[in-house]
């Protein structure tokens, strides 16, 4: 039987985007892999690894060529989140991510010659490090906004604290939302770019998590911190529409990571399986555990093909919030869940720390509950239904 | 359903199915549940416009839009709200009369694939026995050659259409002594002497598709009549599988979608009468259907594009097999579970979607033999 020529492809089915990951495959294994442990037992952002990411054009990668971005597409942004996870650390991959595209994206897109100069070049150049701060705004149901912005003549003075910001104990500079009005939420929201050394920020130390090590999550607070218009990203009051589009790059890189991690968390233990002799056998070849490796491909299959499916419409503009919303929950669930039966297949080995599938399973925690929970983004998720 | 493998003209396809779906097949899904079968009215209805044959040449009355016009009309069949009406169909259009088209010598076709596209005859595939499912090799039923005929002896199991119809493809050992590679594939008229149905078979579910025990005592099956070459029968079971395990994964995704818009339809109509804080708990149940359903759509749809494309699809047809089938009992279960007694009452189509879905992770090999199947596949067991 003949092929169905006149189909439609897969827009990730294109040569560059194959070379692509194979650069990438090969630079985290190479410059990353080798490294994880030591990262992870620092807890510091590794930042010589900017400057190898710098020279492949992985920083910024989604940014215009005018700004020595690669003006890659959404899928490459996505291929590059999968990848980093493949290494096994999700802090890493996540602070990588955070810094390379979350942060450096708006900067590209909103910001005035004058702020290119000054925030995003030394960014895009490897040499300052950019905390996140937009990571839970959207799926935090509290009703409660963490900054408010107030205008004083040409001045703004922002108050409040962001809490576990990415990168934040690492970072020069913070790309952050405040709430600037008090009318429709679409109408009220404004962004903002500083260095973090200035009078009234402080930055709390680095918060030691149970996983997510090689982050540096740090809290935020801002007292009466004046700023001026030179700081203001983008249109005052008009960030929403940013902010919601960010939300959702931020949904699909989470659940690119989460993919990766999982991915890497199955080739564990499918080694492990094979090596590992029980009553002169390899655990392998033993129903179960074989019928559970199974399942857990499987899974890690579903995910992936949920993931691209999200990345293509997100790139097209055919994303109205759900997919890439779906696609980090079920992501973020079977990651953890992946994690959670390698761990169990390796039985007393998998809880010693010496092993790294304990790490991807205290890692993959993380994407279940922070800037959002499951259940909260499943209730936001029901809202998007109509229900 | 926004996905990249359908174009415009899917989309349209979509609705017209959609439309015959909502007129002519959900007004009449009771009766034929309770009937216990599908009328032969209705398959000539399919076939009259031109649903039987989207896959098929037009030679023999088919309208070659492709596999993925049939993978379109098996989602919008399957969601009718009876699994028994689209696994009649299904059994007839995806499976049964397909090896015909793809085997089948030229007079075949013309005496047995066209009148299946016209809906005039209807066709079962007959592979499993009592005593070999997924382990084909383990089959007993025989076809010894005697001159110009075969002569064919044995039992098959849980056919689908078995009672309705006018032809089966039988797979039978032409040489017991090589095991798999020894079996053949006949297609075998049910009007003949010796083919027996033994009963009709009850269900949990599936109720308005005829399921039936056949029978063969000394049929006599002329030599024409064999599919393909003599031998050669289990390489053709093994690659109308991929087809039957993409079917049953559409099926699957369409049924656990239908179950979610009866679910969320319900929500939504407490929700007049409720504070909203007392739907929290299965508003959550519905993002969980929702995850799943996805997960399992664009697992099946990727088998689907891979196999289209005439790719090897093996690993990606088992692996949505395997996942949708235990997905439409879980999302289904949910759908129950937020109808509670109402949905557990016998007039209400969710206790029905419940029981129709309980067999997709058991028919057309279960998901133990999928995980079987992707051990050996992604060389798990290797050492």
């Amino acid at each position: 039987v003949k092929g169905e020529c006149e189909m439609q492809h897969p827009p990730y089915l294109q040569e560059e985007h194959d070379a692509l990951r194979k650069m990438l495959r090969r630079f985290v294994k190479n410059e990353i892999e080798p490294h994880v442990e030591t990262w992870e037992e620092n807890g510091a952002f590794p930042r010589g690894l900017l400057q190898d990411m710098k020279e492949l054009g992985l920083l910024g990668m989604s940014c215009p060529e005018e700004l020595e971005g690669l003006g890659s597409d959404e899928y490459s942004v996505v291929l590059l989140a999968e990848e980093l996870g493949r290494c096994g650390s999700g802090g890493l991959a996540m602070a990588l991510m955070y810094h390379a595209e979350l942060a450096l994206a708006p900067l590209a897109q909103l910001g005035t010659p004058e702020q290119v100069e000054r925030f995003f070049k030394p960014a895009m150049a490897g040499e300052s490090i950019v905390a996140y701060g937009l990571y839970d705004i959207l799926s935090n149901t509290s009703g409660q906004a963490p900054l408010r912005a107030v205008a004083d003549g040409n001045e703004w003075v922002v108050d409040g604290t962001l809490s576990f910001v990415p990168n934040g104990a690492a970072a020069d500079t913070i790309v952050f939302a405040a709430k600037t009005g008090d009318g429709e939420e679409e109408k009220s929201w404004t962004l903002f770019v500083t260095e973090l050394a200035r009078p009234g920020i402080g930055v709390g130390g680095r918060r030691l998590l149970a996983g997510m090590r090689t982050m540096e999550t740090a809290d935020v607070a801002f007292d009466q911190v004046r700023l001026s218009a030179g700081n203001v990203l983008g249109p005052v009051n008009g960030a929403f529409s940013s902010m919601k589009r960010l939300w959702q790059k931020e949904c699909l890189i989470r659940s690119a990571v989460c993919l990766g991690l999982a991915q890497c968390a199955y080739e564990q233990a499918k080694n492990y399986a094979k090596e590992r002799q029980v009553f002169q056998r390899p655990l392998s070849q033993f129903q179960v555990p074989a019928h559970l490796l199974a399942e857990m491909a499987v899974e890690v299959e579903a995910v992936r093909h949920l993931v691209y499916g999200a990345a293509y419409r997100f790139e097209q503009g055919e994303e109205k919030g759900k997919d890439a919303l779906l696609a980090r929950l079920a992501a973020a669930q079977a990651a953890h869940w992946v994690a959670d039966r390698a761990l169990q297949l390796y039985g007393g080995y998998g809880y010693m720390m010496e092993y790294p599938i304990q790490r991807i399973w205290r890692d993959t925690k993380w994407f279940r509950m922070s800037g959002g929970t499951d259940e909260q983004l499943k209730a936001l998720f029901v809202e998007q239904m109509a229900c | 359903v926004a996905h990249w493998i359908f174009t415009e003209d899917h989309r349209r396809f979509r609705e017209r199915v959609r439309q015959f779906v909502a007129d002519e097949v959900m007004p009449h899904v009771e009766e034929w549940e309770q009937k216990g079968a599908v009328p032969r009215e209705f398959f000539l209805r399919c076939g009259e416009l031109g649903f039987l044959g989207l896959k098929f040449p037009a030679a023999y009355g088919g309208s070659e839009q492709g596999y993925i016009a049939e993978a379109i009309f098996i989602e919008e069949l399957s969601k009718c709200g009876s699994g028994g009406v689209a696994a009649a169909i299904g059994a007839h259009a995806n499976i049964a009369i397909t090896p015909v088209w793809k085997y089948g010598n030229e007079q075949q076709k013309q005496k047995y694939l066209a009148p299946g596209i016209r809906g005039e005859m209807i066709a079962a595939l007959g592979i499993t026995e009592p005593n070999a499912g997924s382990d084909v090799a383990g089959m007993a039923t025989t076809a010894r050659r005697v001159g110009d005929e075969y002569i064919l002896n044995g039992s098959k199991i849980f056919i689908t259409n078995g009672v309705q119809a006018d032809y089966v493809c039988v797979a039978a050992k032409t040489d017991p002594s090589r095991g798999h590679r020894g079996v053949s594939m006949f297609i075998v008229e049910s009007g003949w002497p010796g083919f027996k149905v033994g009963k009709s078979l009850k269900k949990l579910g599936w109720r308005a598709s005829d399921t039936a025990e056949l029978i063969f005592e000394d049929v006599r099956v002329p030599a024409e009549n064999l599919l393909g070459e003599e031998n050669q029968g289990f390489y053709y079971i093994m690659s109308n599988f991929q087809w039957e395990r993409i079917w049953l994964a559409l099926f699957s995704v369409a049924q656990a979608e239908r179950a979610l818009e009866d679910a969320l339809a319900f929500v939504k109509q407490l929700k007049g009468g409720s504070p909203s804080t007392a739907l929290e708990g299965k508003r959550q149940l519905l993002a969980d259907m929702a995850v799943d359903v996805e997960k399992a759509r664009h697992l099946t749809y990727h088998a689907l594009y891979k196999f289209a494309r005439g790719d090897d699809a093996v690993v990606e047809t088992t692996m949505a097999k395997a996942y949708a089938g235990e997905m439409v009992r879980r999302v289904t279960d949910l759908a129950l579970q937020i109808f509670a007694e109402t949905g557990y009452a016998m007039d209400s189509p969710v206790q029905r979607h419940w029981r129709d879905a309980r067999i997709q992770s058991i028919g057309g090999g279960t998901t133990q033999i999928m995980y079987e199947i992707l051990a050996k596949r992604l060389e798990l067991t290797k050492a």
